[in-house]
This record gives structure tokens, sequence and C-alpha cells, in this order.
């Protein structure tokens, strides 16, 4: 079972010191090891029920709950007064296999991957360098996580690519408490994971309607499991 | 000129103190370092898991290396080091001197890759 320790704080400062903010519990959560849980995807299930606790824990205590990655943003964007999860060490990710893409998939198989929310970029191009690929751009430096970069539109962009918001074509959200509240998102017009598959992540699948990209992005997937924030949708652009 | 021979030892030890006291870090140019939320550190390590070993080894006059181990526990859960710190100062000297070479003081700093 991942393993959550949290801190009682009364403030969180970022890694420039743009706070202090306020803040009274910190959590920082750990996956299960490899030797008592040797399949990735079981480690990344069983994560996803330990956030889900924390985040019953947090509602009945009536407070709010806001993950952070590498805490680089330099304002208050990763702060919440009340509790803060850090997300670093739910760094899972694995190439996906073209047996388990959706019959429509339109992407290169070889260029779909499935990255864990604190994944450094780092860390990123690291698996992807293992796998013969690359980012097309990347920023100055490289200790952002995936999620952090995905939810605020940074990390390089170039004439004809954008950052990392760009990379993704489907989205792992945990966005409650309940059994139903884990889903898998991607547009409906460029399916790229088989159903089967995404019930092996125990996630509802949603297929949307997404406004017709203006530039076709042959970059491949990039798939994250997000922490609970609802708010989060809204800023995804597709 | 007034030569005032305590000034000048004071001078003298101050300049062996200075110049003995300095760090060398290896850092590797891949992986990442653990990370550790809840670390207040303010230096160079801000918010990793540092390891840090400050102790005397003894090592006899016909050894001339030592193997530390690097285990597994909460702030190396890889077991594979990223940074590496090695501090050298002057009350090291002094005993490595005074015990010749037979107490040899060792504090390195360390922190491990992210799991
Ligand atoms: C030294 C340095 C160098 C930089 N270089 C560049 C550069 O070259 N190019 C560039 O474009 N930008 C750069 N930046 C900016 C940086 O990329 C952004 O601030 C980025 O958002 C930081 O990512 P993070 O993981 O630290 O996110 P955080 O700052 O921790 O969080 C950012 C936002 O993402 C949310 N979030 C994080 N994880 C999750 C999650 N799992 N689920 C839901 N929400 C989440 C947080 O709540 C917050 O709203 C740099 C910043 C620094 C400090």
């Amino acid at each position: 079972m991942a393993n959550t320790k949290s801190k009682l704080l009364t403030e969180w400062d970022t890694l420039h010191n743009n706070g202090p903010f306020p803040l009274k519990l910190l959590y920082q959560t750990k996956l299960e090891g490899e030797r008592e849980m040797p399949k990735k995807l079981d480690r990344y299930n069983d994560v996803a029920l330990e956030i889900q606790r924390l985040i019953r824990e947090s509602h009945h205590a009536g407070e709010g709950f806001r993950a952070y990655g590498s805490a680089w943003s330099m304002n208050t964007i990763a702060s919440h007064k009340d509790r803060m999860h850090f997300n670093g060490f739910m760094n899972l990710s694995m190439p996906i296999r073209a047996a388990d893409c959706h019959p429509n998939n339109t992407y290169d198989p070889t260029n779909l991957f499935l990255f864990e929310c604190g994944n450094t970029i780092k860390e990123v191009s690291e698996t992807l360098a293992e796998n013969g690929k690359s980012l097309k751009t990347t920023g100055a430096s490289s200790g952002q996580t995936l999620a952090g970069c995905v939810s605020t539109g940074v990390h390089g962009s170039a004439l004809d690519s954008g950052s990392v918001q760009d990379y993704v074509v489907g989205l792992n959200l945990i966005i409650g408490p309940n059994p139903n509240d884990i889903v898998y998102l991607e547009p409906k017009s460029k399916p790229a994971l088989s159903d089967a598959f995404i019930q092996t992540l125990n996630s509802r699948v949603i297929r949307f309607q997404a406004k017709p990209m203006h530039k076709e992005r042959a970059i491949g997937l990039i798939i994250i499991k997000y922490l609970s924030i609802h708010t989060l949708m809204s800023r995804i652009v597709w | 000129m007034h030569y005032d021979p305590i000034s000048y030892f004071l001078l003298l030890l101050s300049v062996c103190f200075l110049t003995s006291c300095y760090s060398v870090r290896l850092r590797n140019v891949n992986g990442t370092p653990q990370p550790d939320p809840f670390s207040d550190r303010d230096d160079y390590y801000r918010g990793m898991a540092v390891v840090e070993v400050d102790t005397t080894i003894g090592i006899n006059m016909t050894s001339k290396d030592f193997t530390y181990l690097i285990k597994e526990k909460e702030a190396c859960e890889s077991g594979k080091i990223n940074i590496i710190e090695y501090r050298s100062t002057f009350g090291g000297l002094l005993l490595n001197a005074i015990t010749f070479g037979k107490k040899r003081k060792v504090k390195i700093k360390y922190v491990c890759e992210k799991p």
C-alpha cells in the first residue's frame, strides 16, 4: 500500500521563496515498493486509492486539498491554505503497447507513454531517451513536474511545436474520493487507448468532442495521473 | 615594527583553518535527487533528502581505504547515489596528524537517486 506521511505546518514556500504562504498540513505519498508490488500498474492504481483516501480525509475535515509538483511556480498558484500534497514520488512511467491502443488510434504506438504526474521533465526525457525518443522542445531547467508544466502551460515551445501540454493526448484524473471518480479523458476524434486498457487503470472513460486543433501534432501521448483538482479540467485546452 | 607572537600564531591558525576547510561535491548529470518536501534546509540541498555522515573511523597503518556501505533507508530509498559531498576540515587534519593517521574524521553528505 502506498504510504503517506504528513507534517503540521503553519506556512509553505516555493523554491524561490515567493512566499511564505499559509498552510496547515503537508502530505507526501510514496508508492508501494517494487519488491512488495512488482507490477507498475498495480502501484499506479494503489497510489490512486491512497490519494482518494486523502481527499476523503480532507473533505471530512472541511478543508481544501491541493496537489503540487516541484514548487517552481514563482507565485501563489501552487499554494493552498489548508492541505497540500507533494507529488514528486508519484513518478511511474511506461510505454504503451500497440495492443493497448484504441482500434481507431492514429498515433504511432511507439510514441505513446504513460507518465504519472510527479515525473520531472528530466525523468520524462530520460525515459523517452531509453526508448529512442525525446520531447520536441524543452526549456532551460528540467526539475519541473509533468503535471506542473501541463497545468501552467510551460517548458519549451518553438515555432512549430508547443510546450508540454501539447504532448498530452489523454489525461487520467482523480476528481474525488469515490470509485467512479477516477476518469480518463481523451478527445473522441483522436482516441488513443483501448477501453480494456483504461479499465486496468480503474478509470471511467470520457471521450469528448474536442475543438479542432489548429495544427496536427504528431508527437506522442503522455497520460498523466492527476490529483483531484476540479478546476483543472477547465484549464485543459486541446 | 612591533611583533606580537600571539597575534602571529592566531593569524597562522586562522589561515590554516580557512585553507584546510573545503568541500568537494560529485553530482550525477543523469538522474534526479531524492526529494524531501518536509526538509527545512536552506542550503545547496534545499528540498532534498540528505544523509549526513559525521564520524571518526579507525584506519590502521597499512590499510589505505575504507568502504562505507550505503544502505537503503528512508532518506535513500533507491540505495543509489546522485550527489556526494566530501568535506575536509582543519579539525580532521589535526586529528589525522596527532593520531598518526589512525583516526580519520569523515564528513560526508549524500543524496540518493529519487526512487
Ligand atoms: C529554475 C526555474 C527554471 C524554469 N525554467 C523554465 C523554462 O525554461 N521554461 C518554462 O516555460 N518555464 C520555466 N520555469 C517555470 C516552471 O516551468 C513552471 O513554474 C512550472 O509550472 C513548474 O512546475 P512544478 O512541477 O514546479 O509545478 P508547481 O509550481 O508545483 O505547480 C504548478 C501548478 O500545477 C498544479 N499541479 C502540480 N501538480 C499537479 C497535479 N498532480 N495535479 C493537479 N495539479 C497539479 C499546482 O497546484 C499549481 O497550480 C522555470 C522555473 C524555475 C524555478
